[in-house]
């Protein structure tokens, strides 16, 4: 796999959270759209027995990672005396600062940031209200969605986003993953797209080797991902665990039965350590989930990236 | 089905009149007027959502195309495409615009209507504006009073401020439109309803005169076809 790190300038504010699994699905519709169902059939050809085409992380701030999920003590500076709720926001990691990410996991806490340092400003949730005008006559009508609010994220200006695109040269080249991403960027991502919400550019694409932590023994995730069954050793690996309730995207969206089967996974940000050592060579853990109808019914081949691109570092040895 | 091109179309929204597209009154400031416009959560300028434009240019299209009536005052919904009078100006109004997520169509039938065509950008400010405005030292928005007169005593009742962009007041304005390889071009049907929105109003109160607006393309090509793309 060939690793290309994307950075995005948000154009507009999102109603969907841009995380990789989500990312991964619109791509695959722009790129369906964009080259032909076939195309892509061909691309996914064992997607669920370990080879991914694609594998998308989440959307982080420019030369950040998230803050894993350890427990405190294992993050010095996490529990800094007094202000605990500023330091709960410190929640991205430096991984440009060389000198910063190469040394010990304990002094990671110390270094991360939260977005007011990094943009001058945090992203503002906020509601939007909408409401929809009866044609006949003109006023919002007393349904029980009348008028509705919809929560939208805004980014600062100065706010720049990192994806990271790990991707099989065999199968797809550079030209076709920016090609997707435009599209998406430029028509709008998730939620609301078609009234201007989720719109980005593209500002810069590098091959950029995923970095490795000197003695690494562990593995940090960069997007949300399935460990089910990955042979993970469960008393050194620490995650949050998500639902995943998924929907179809595009056409198959309006078949009546948009949603997808439930899925479990753990959110970017946590470490997995393998039950065997050394730590292999991988870009990427989890697996891919769905076919054979296991995550829908309408569109029975559905698949979901349960992979992430992960970063390897060293997790210090628990004190007995 | 295949997606050849995404078209860009920009240009400028200029007010002719005072634009009120309201906030839902999520925030109450004391002072503050009882009616704020919508605004930018960081910078704090109005803006124009891409939803109050998408929704009244479809309106507008529904209403010349005769569906305004056929789901009752709802937008117009793939179910009851017979009982449309002209079936390919409704097609072309679904493909533009899009279907509801309750709609349950056939394979076959989501395949041809396919994807929602355009896409509305949220319209900012335009910079040499808000330039021009803070040199005079001006604020960005204006308060408008407005009264109910008691018919019989002539006296003013229920008094109340609503706040406006004033007009002059220009935008930057942004459609994208996907086109898919063998179908029927949707840039005519899509100038044909900003044409319309030109010829009516955007925002709240547009029967008094709120929300006169002129559009501009940046494109000489888009803003021939946009002028003659007339409705009647």
């Amino acid at each position: 796999m060939k690793t290309l790190l994307v950075t995005l300038r948000p154009l507009t504010a999102f109603a969907t959270p841009p995380h990789g699994d989500t990312l991964f699905g619109q791509l695959c519709w722009a790129l369906c759209n964009r080259f032909g169902a076939p195309w892509l059939v061909e691309r996914l050809d064992g997607y669920l027995q370990g080879k991914p085409f694609l594998v998308v992380s989440d959307l982080f701030p420019s030369g950040h990672w998230p803050r894993p999920f350890v427990p405190p003590h294992l993050l010095e500076g996490d529990l800094r005396a007094g202000d605990r709720k500023k330091e709960k926001k410190r929640i991205w990691f430096p991984w440009r600062d060389d000198a910063g990410w190469r040394k010990n996991l304990s002094s990671w806490g110390r270094m991360c940031r939260d977005e007011a340092e990094l943009w001058g400003e945090e992203r503002k949730n906020r509601p939007q209200p909408h409401n929809q005008i009866n044609r006949l006559t003109g006023t919002t009508g007393t349904d029980g969605f009348a008028p509705f609010a919809v929560t939208q994220t805004w980014f600062p200006e100065r706010a720049r986003l990192e994806v990271w695109v790990l991707y099989d040269p065999k199968r797809l080249n550079v030209a076709e993953i920016t090609a997707g991403l435009m599209d998406v960027g430029s028509f709008g991502f998730g939620k609301d797209a078609s009234t201007g919400l989720g719109r980005f550019d593209m500002e810069k694409t590098e091959e950029c080797p995923l970095p490795r932590q000197p003695d690494s023994n562990a593995w940090l995730t960069l997007g949300f991902c399935a460990p089910q069954g990955c042979g993970f050793d469960g008393k050194r690996s620490y995650y949050q665990p998500f639902t995943r309730f998924g929907r179809h995207g595009d056409h198959a969206a309006r078949t009546g039965q948009p949603f997808k089967n439930p899925i479990l996974l753990a959110r970017a940000g946590a470490i997995w350590s393998p039950s065997h050592k050394p730590l292999p060579n991988h870009e990427f853990v989890g697996r891919g989930l769905g076919g054979e109808e296991k995550l829908s019914k309408i569109l029975p081949a559905t698949v979901h990236q349960g992979y992430a691109p992960v970063v390897g570092i060293h997790l210090p040895e628990e004190r007995p | 089905m295949r997606l050849t091109q995404i078209r860009t179309l920009s240009g400028t929204i200029e007010l002719l009149t005072g634009l009120h597209i309201g906030s839902g009154n999520t925030e109450m400031h004391i002072g503050g007027s009882d009616s704020p416009v919508i605004r930018h959560p960081h910078t704090g300028h109005p803006y124009i959502p891409g939803s109050s434009i998408k929704g009244k240019v479809r309106s507008l299209l529904e209403w010349r195309a005769g569906l305004a009536g056929v789901n009752g005052g709802k937008p117009m919904s793939h179910t009851l495409l017979e009982k449309a009078p002209d079936k390919k100006e409704a097609k072309a109004i679904l493909k533009l615009f899009g279907i509801s997520g309750g709609d349950s169509l056939t394979e076959k039938e989501s395949l041809e209507i396919g994807p929602s065509r355009a896409s509305f950008r949220d319209c900012s400010l335009n910079r040499e504006w808000i330039d021009g405005v803070r040199k005079k030292n001006l604020p960005l928005t204006e308060i408008k009073m407005e009264n109910t007169i008691d018919r019989i005593r002539g006296t003013a009742e229920h008094p109340r401020n609503i706040e406006r962009v004033p007009a002059g007041a220009t935008f930057a304005f942004q459609v994208s439109l996907k086109v898919l390889n063998g179908e029927t071009d949707l840039l005519p049907t899509l100038l044909m309803g900003l044409n319309l929105l030109q010829m009516d109003s955007l925002g709240g109160s547009g029967s008094r005169g709120y929300g006169k607006v002129r559009l501009t393309f940046d494109d000489g090509e888009i803003q021939e076809q946009f002028n003659n793309s007339q409705p009647w």
